[in-house]
């Protein structure tokens, strides 16, 4: 069922079992889990089922530190989410990435990969991936051309990444939200305010408001944010009549350990004869999977470096993209996104690289960033259009980073010399160890990350290992804000997964 | 990777190397496989800045003591050109990518054996 908010009477209540906030890959994935059930979903969407500008804007804000794309184009503000513009990149977490390690500081999860596992094998339907198989070797059995670069898996090994249509949730499920009896769908329903009990254990409400003027009030049994990182933390924060620093934030954690991936360009690959590098291939649009370089465990440990990936671009291509940085550089999320595809469309159409493959290649880093706190959300004095203080984002990097990605690829490099197969140079940023400053067209993915941390303690995370706010008995965060660490994988397939495991989580509950 | 199947057990006494030994620390100055990527203004590049950390290593005959290390070379081998040769240099940078004798040079990561090389390279007039 879907309802338009702007047109219902001012101050109207509407009520339900669950009220689930933002209609993204997070969000719409727990709605789905709940449609043709006895109870009744509320979702609200901030926007409508298309772009528009003025409600957009309450996603700009002041970005301070290392440098980042606007914010009020790094998210989409409209139904379906930021789906509308992702690239469908999925892999999952390794195990290591749940595990503390004592190399990075506030690392750990409260839970496994085995706790996740069923879930990512769900989340493959709600992208549409293809078998839940990340293991090279069934897919290299597919297709004999696909071969590694590799003496042997136990420094470096073939990770497989595979690709989402990709999937675009707005499309793909709004005829069967809107025909659903169950699932109420609000549009331009924008979360302004949350009001707790008396003695802030509980929610009781929240109150959504649009540009039509129109404010009402809904109230349900369990509350979901699903905002993305930047959002929930920044609604977190922003309600804090009752509690003064906000909500779920007695230890000052809210918004901080704000966590992207660090995407940048790191080295050269150069081989003796061709090579079409068929595992690590990517044709957008028509590679269901392939392999990016990642690098085992063990070293991870011995090395004491995070986790990262590398993946290839023929060289030729590669030096004619320009940094995401430059080019995902506009206020409006649509000319950004039409000048960084513009850029790649454009270098690959100019291709020069022939049919039996290239001997260079552009090697591309995918790497977490170690959990800083100082890297935050605050809130900015000034106020959006519904009157919720803007977002600043301050992203700040570790050195930690940087010495990562030079290890990386000294392993890549000896890995791929010991097979014979080729030689590896660092880019002139990683070649001098004590240079810890970071090159221009450092960029990030995208990918918003941790700012409602997860944790068996308040005192160290914000939600617990089922996503519910630590100390408020009803509220909980769907989406990659819970994430503690970041991994190297682009984080939608995870956050869909545990998306669906707190779905099975509040089904449990609304049991009981 | 070839075949090092001779080069592998044979230990031969040290050889200095001297004046003498210039075909050899020429033909030692050529590593194979960057050869094959690198122009050879690279491989000197790659070569002047491994002696400028190495100082020990400055002249030719350091660099072919050090690259041919308890190995020698001519009672074994025909001349340089002998396959057995190659194989041996071949063995010898395989077993430096395994056991972590590399470095990163001007950016790339080398077989300390391939960096020795190019320093010879970058001593040796073209
Ligand atoms: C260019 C680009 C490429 C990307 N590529 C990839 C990729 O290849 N792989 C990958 O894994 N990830 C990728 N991502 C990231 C991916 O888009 C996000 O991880 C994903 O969309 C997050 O899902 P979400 O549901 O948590 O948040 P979002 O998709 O951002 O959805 C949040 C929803 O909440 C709504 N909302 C916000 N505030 C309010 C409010 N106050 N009241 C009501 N509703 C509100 C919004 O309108 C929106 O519908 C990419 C992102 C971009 C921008």
């Amino acid at each position: 069922m879907h309802i338009d908010a702007r047109k219902l009477p001012d101050h109207s209540v509407i009520e339900g079992d669950i009220c689930i906030v933002g209609s993204g890959p997070a969000g719409i994935s727990i709605a789905m889990e709940w449609d043709h059930t006895r109870y009744k979903v509320i979702l609200l969407e901030g926007g409508g089922f298309e772009y528009d500008d003025q409600v957009q804007d309450s996603y700009a804000g002041k970005t301070t530190g290392q440098k980042y794309f606007p914010l009020k184009s790094a998210r989409l503000h409209y139904f379906g989410g930021t789906s509308n513009h992702w690239a469908g990149y999925c892999s999952p977490f390794d195990s290591i990435d749940f595990t503390k390690r004592d190399w990075v500081p506030h690392s750990g999860w409260p839970i496994t990969f085995e706790d996740l596992d069923p879930y990512y094998a769900r989340a493959q339907k709600n992208l549409d991936l293809g078998p839940y198989e990340y293991g090279a070797a069934f897919w290299q059995n597919q297709d004999q051309a696909m071969k590694s670069l590799l003496p042997n898996d136990s420094v470096v090994w073939n990770k497989i990444w595979q690709f989402s249509p990709p999937t675009r949730f707005a499309p793909k499920y709004k005829k069967d939200i809107v025909n659903s009896k169950n699932i109420h769908l609000y549009t331009y329903a924008n979360l302004v305010d949350i009001t707790a009990n008396e003695n802030v254990s509980a929610i009781r409400e929240v109150t959504v408001r649009n540009l039509a003027g129109r404010q009402h009030t809904v109230r349900a049994r369990h509350f979901v944010l699903a905002c993305c990182s930047i959002q929930n933390a920044r609604l977190l924060l922003a309600a804090n009549r009752q509690a003064p620093r906000g909500l779920g934030n007695d230890n000052d954690l809210v918004g901080r350990y704000f966590m992207e991936h660090l995407e940048i360009k790191s080295a050269e690959l150069f081989l003796a004869q061709p090579n079409p590098l068929k595992l690590y291939e990517m044709e957008f649009g028509v590679t269901k999977a392939r392999c990016e370089l990642a690098i085992s465990a063990q070293m991870q440990e011995r090395h004491k470096i995070l986790n990262g990936t590398c993946s290839f671009t023929p060289l030729d291509v590669a030096r004619n993209i320009k940094p995401a940085i430059e080019t995902w550089n506009n206020e409006d999320p649509r000319k950004s996104d039409e000048n960084f595809l513009g850029s790649i469309n454009s270098a690959v159409k100019n291709s020069t690289t022939p049919k039996e493959g290239s001997r260079a290649y552009e090697l591309f880093t995918r790497i977490e960033q170690a959990p800083n706190p100082n890297s935050r959300i605050t809130l900015d004095r000034e106020q959006d259009a519904f009157g919720i203080p803007r977002a600043n984002l301050h992203w700040e990097l570790t050195n930690l980073e940087k010495r990562s990605i030079r290890k990386i690829y000294e392993l890549i490099g000896q890995q791929v010399g010991l097979a014979g197969m080729a030689r590896v140079r660092l880019m002139e940023y990683l070649q001098d160890e004590n240079d810890l400053s970071w090159p221009p067209f450092t960029s990030g993915g995208w990918h918003h990350m941790g700012t409602t941390r997860m944790s068996d303690s308040s005192k160290t995370g914000v939600v617990d290992a089922n996503c519910k706010v630590h100390g408020i008995a009803n509220l909980f965060v769907a989406g990659s804000a819970c994430f503690a660490t970041a991994a190297a994988p682009n984080p939608t397939f995870t956050l869909v997964a545990l998306s669906l495991r707190l779905s099975d989580h509040l089904k449990a509950l609304l049991k009981t | 990777m070839l075949s090092v199947s001779t080069a592998a057990f044979i230990t031969i006494p040290f050889v200095r190397c001297t004046s003498r030994n210039a075909p050899l620390a020429k033909s030692l100055s050529r590593p194979l496989f960057l050869s094959q990527i690198c122009d050879a203004n690279t491989l000197r590049e790659i070569g002047n800045a491994y002696r400028a950390k190495s100082p020990d290593e400055a002249t030719e005959n350091q660099l072919v003591n050090k690259i041919l290390g308890d190995q020698g070379y001519k009672a074994h081998f025909k001349d340089e050109n002998d396959p057995r040769f190659l194989a041996f240099l071949d063995e010898k940078i395989h077993k430096d990518f395994s056991t972590d004798q590399t470095l990163i040079i001007k950016g790339w990561v080398v077989s300390t054996t391939e960096a020795r090389q190019c320093a010879l390279a970058s001593l040796i007039k073209p």
